[in-house]
This record gives C-alpha cells, structure tokens and sequence, in this order.
C-alpha cells in the first residue's frame, strides 16, 4: 500500500509540474527546461537540423505559447514536445533545403572537444562512422533511433511521436540496430 | 522474398532479442561481448546530448510566454461564452414571449403576454383579444370571454373597439350558450351606438331606463324594451328562462340599465320613448341610474 501511495504522490509532484508551467512557475519551466533542453537539442541536431540550438529555443517558445492547452501526464507531455520538435524540425528541413540528415560536422566538433567520458568512446568509434552508418538506414528507422537514445523516449512514447503502432516502433528498431551491427562487424573486419 | 530474407536474419547470429534491444536503447549495459560495438554506437549517440546552457533566462522568458498566452484566451472565451449565454437567454425570452403571446386569460403565461404587449411586444390588438375571446368561448368560460373582450373594448381605439363589439355580437347571436348577461351587454352596447346616431328628446331615455328596470319584474314588459334594444336581445328571454333561476340576470340588468339611461338622457329616441310611455314615475329613479352610469360605461 505505501508503496502505491508513493507513486501516486511522485505522479501528482509531475502533474504539478505541468500544472504549474501551465500557470506561468518559473520554477516549473526551469525544471522542465534542464530535463528536456537536452534530448530536443540533440535530436534536432542529430536529425539534421540547421541551427539546432535556435531550433531548440523555438520548440520550447511554441511549447510554453500552448501549455495551457495540452491535457496529460508525464509521459504525455514528453510526446507532446518531441511532436513539436519533429514538426518544427520538418519546417525547418523544408525551408533551408537542406539534403535531410547531414548533420552539422563544424557544431559536433567543437562538441565534442570536451573532456567527457564520452571522449574514450569517441576514440574506438569516430563520430563521422557514427554518421554515415546513420546514413543507411532509413528516414524511419533514424527517427526512431534519434528519439529513443537522444531524446530518451519510451517505446510507446516514440510510438506517439512518429504515429505508429508499438509493434511498428519495435520492428523499426530492430532493424536498425541489426543493420548497425552488420556495419560494425564489417568495418571490424575490413580495418 | 523478404520473408525469405527474414529468416535467414533470424537465424543468423546478428539477431539482437527484445531485452537485449531494450538495454541497449536505455544505454544499460547488456554484459553481451557480441553486443559492444553496439553499446558504444548507442553512447556516442547519447552523447550528443549536452546540459543546456541559460537554463535560468530561459526558465524565465518561457514562464513568461506561458502567462501572457496561458491568460489571453481566456478573456475571450469568456466574452465568447457571455455573448452566447445573452444570445441564448434572448432566445429563451423570445421563446416565452412566442409561447406568452397564445395565451388566453387565465393561462399561466397570460400575464407575461399583457405585460409584453404593454412596452410593445407582440401586440396583436383586437385580433389577438378576438382569438383570446374565442379560446374562452371554447374553453366555456363565457363571462371571462366577455368581460376580457369588453374591457378591451373600452380602452382601446375606435375603430378596435367596434370590431371587438362586433365579435361580441357575433358570438353572441351564434352561439345561444353564451350567459344571457353577455348578451344584454351586447344590448346595451348596441343601444348606445343606436343613441348615438342621433335623436331627440332628452325625458324620454329616464322612461326607457325605468321601463327597462321594471321589466325586471314584469316579463311583459321586458319583452318590450327587449324588441326595442336590438335583436341579440330576442334570444334573451329563452335564455334568461334558462338561468333565470340563479338570479344572475337581473343584477345584470341593473348594472346596464343606467348606461342606457344615461345615454337617453343626452339623446333618446323618440321611437324608444313612445313605447315605453306607459311608465310614470320615472324622474327619481332616472337620476339614482344616472350615478351608477359611470361604472359600467367604461
């Protein structure tokens, strides 16, 4: 029993937070913000968008401009944004024609100049593989793979985003991470 | 084909299950040697994603976008909404009024229809008391009908006042279940335009009045004075024998009686004097109607 009752309280602490975002807190945006400032950003960018920091800013202006008309928890508001992000980044696609998914080399450079952990694993793996075996799959199977490890959705949160069924998201994954593989052990073999 | 092709995916070694799937996409560590370079494709991609910068600006300028536009609608939906409740409470009043104006005296909407008539509404006139008047005569409540229609007749114009006489004649000469009271009011009325048509001979109407008072108590003579006031008045005997018995009529009478007297008294008929001549003592009583002339003459 103390248990549910634990749930139900850090369900209605999220739903405050909504709630209260809808209402203007400032300490709300902050917190919802630092969560997801992150994941749209590095979607957006990974999905080839031209300035993605900027892209990013508008997606949380359009998000904060229609708060007080979305309905939901949590999770449905972690849907809800990466809805907005996809849609702005098509927009965005469409207006710079850009060729889709050629990501930004000059911004991850820099990015990656940092000293993170993340260093040791840019030496075995250079970003430029990461991207040009991105670059096989399909348009389906990259957005699924964007939003399920740089925006950190569930399953059935990136089923919402892209519209499609649960069964149709595991499919995709699936396929996209065999083909990684494939190309990994290949790249393996052929250095 | 492609099943084909699925199958040979499946059972060839790359097949990654859903767990191990799973774990991947969560970055957990699947402790599966087969599956490192995967797990370091997967970090390299969530380690694209970086701290946000300006989090408390941002914080901010969001919050502030969230009351400016969180605030606005609402205004206007309450407008929306205020404006739809008036035109809806215009509708239900239109629809009260629309039901009111049916309705005949002594329905419970009867008075909400008056009273809208009275600032201009739904005004129907004489035709609308003439509909109201036949719904009593329907409904049997034949005194209501009357006095409703007479009293209209007496505040309203000319011209709507004589139509409303007319119908009251009408109804009346049609209809023998009208109360002989109503009909003796038609006498009357129809009396009083006769009187009007000019004549002469002032003393003669106190001696009609009289005669019409005593032909209260003397069937002879009423018969009399009832050829002389007009023909709805033939049907009165047979109908004042009817219900002659709850003493109604003769009330009736008298309340009538002074307004025809009162007329006679400017202008009688010399016709109408000749006949009723046989009386006498008509001066004092003459006068005593006379006063009472006022209140039925409205």
């Amino acid at each position: 029993m103390s248990t549910t009752r634990f749930r139900s309280t850090t369900e209605d602490l999220h739903i405050t937070r909504i709630e209260a975002a809808k209402g203007g807190a400032e300490w709300a945006w902050e917190s919802i913000y630092k969560d997801f400032a992150g994941p749209v950003t590095g979607y957006l960018r990974s999905r080839g968008a031209s300035d993605p920091d900027d892209l990013s800013s508008e997606v949380f202006f359009q998000v904060a401009r229609d708060i007080h008309r979305f309905e939901g928890d949590e999770s449905n508001f972690r849907s809800w944004l990466f809805v907005i992000a996809h849609r702005r980044l098509v927009d965005d696609r469409r207006a710079s024609s850009r060729r889709v998914d050629t990501v930004d080399r000059d911004s991850r450079e820099i990015e990656t100049e940092g000293g993170d952990v993340e260093d040791e694993v840019m030496e075995h793996l250079a970003l430029t593989r990461v991207e040009g075996m991105l670059g096989t799959l399909t348009e389906d199977q990259r957005n699924v793979l964007a939003l399920r490890i740089i925006g950190d959705l569930t399953l059935e949160e990136t089923a919402d985003v892209m519209s499609k069924r649960v069964g149709a998201i595991k499919a995709l994954q699936r396929r996209a991470l065999q083909s990684i593989k494939k190309q990994l052990e290949e790249g393996r073999v052929a250095t | 084909m492609r099943w084909i092709r699925d199958l040979m995916d499946k059972s060839s070694k790359d097949t990654i299950g859903d767990f191990e799937i799973e774990l991947l996409l969560r970055g957990t560590p699947t402790m599966s040697e087969d599956l490192a370079d995967l797990e370091d494709f997967v970090s390299s991609l969530s380690g694209q994603v970086e701290r946000p910068a300006d989090v408390g600006y941002m914080a901010t300028a969001l919050a502030a976008t969230a009351h400016a536009t969180g605030r606005s609608p609402r205004p206007a939906l309450r407008r929306v909404m205020a404006l739809a409740a008036s035109v809806a409470v215009l509708f239900a009043l239109s629809g009260v009024a629309m039901a009111a104006d049916g309705a005949a005296p002594g329905d419970l909407l009867y008075g909400i229809d008056r009273a809208m008539e009275r600032i201009g509404i739904g005004d129907g006139g004489v035709d609308e008391r003439i509909v109201e008047f036949d719904t009593l005569i329907e409904r049997g409540q034949h005194q209501d009908a009357f006095d409703m229609l007479d009293e209209f007749a007496g505040s309203a114009p000319e011209v709507e006042a004589g139509r409303a006489q007319r119908h009251i004649e009408l109804a009346a000469t049609k209809s023998n279940v009208i109360a002989t009271a109503a009909q003796e009011k038609v006498a009357a009325k129809q009396q009083l335009i006769e009187d009007n048509r000019g004549n002469d001979g002032a003393g003669n109407g106190r001696d009609f009045g009289q005669g019409v008072s005593d032909d209260a108590q003397s069937d002879d003579q009423r018969g009399r004075a009832g050829e002389q006031v007009g023909n709805s008045d033939t049907q009165g005997p047979p109908d004042n024998a009817a219900t002659g018995s709850d003493g109604t009529p003769p009330g009736q009478l008298e309340d009538i009686e002074p307004a025809q007297s009162d007329n006679a008294d400017k202008a009688n008929s010399s016709q109408r004097g000749d006949r009723t001549t046989g009386d006498n003592n008509s001066g004092g009583n003459g006068g005593g109607q006379s006063q009472n002339a006022p209140k039925t003459d409205k």
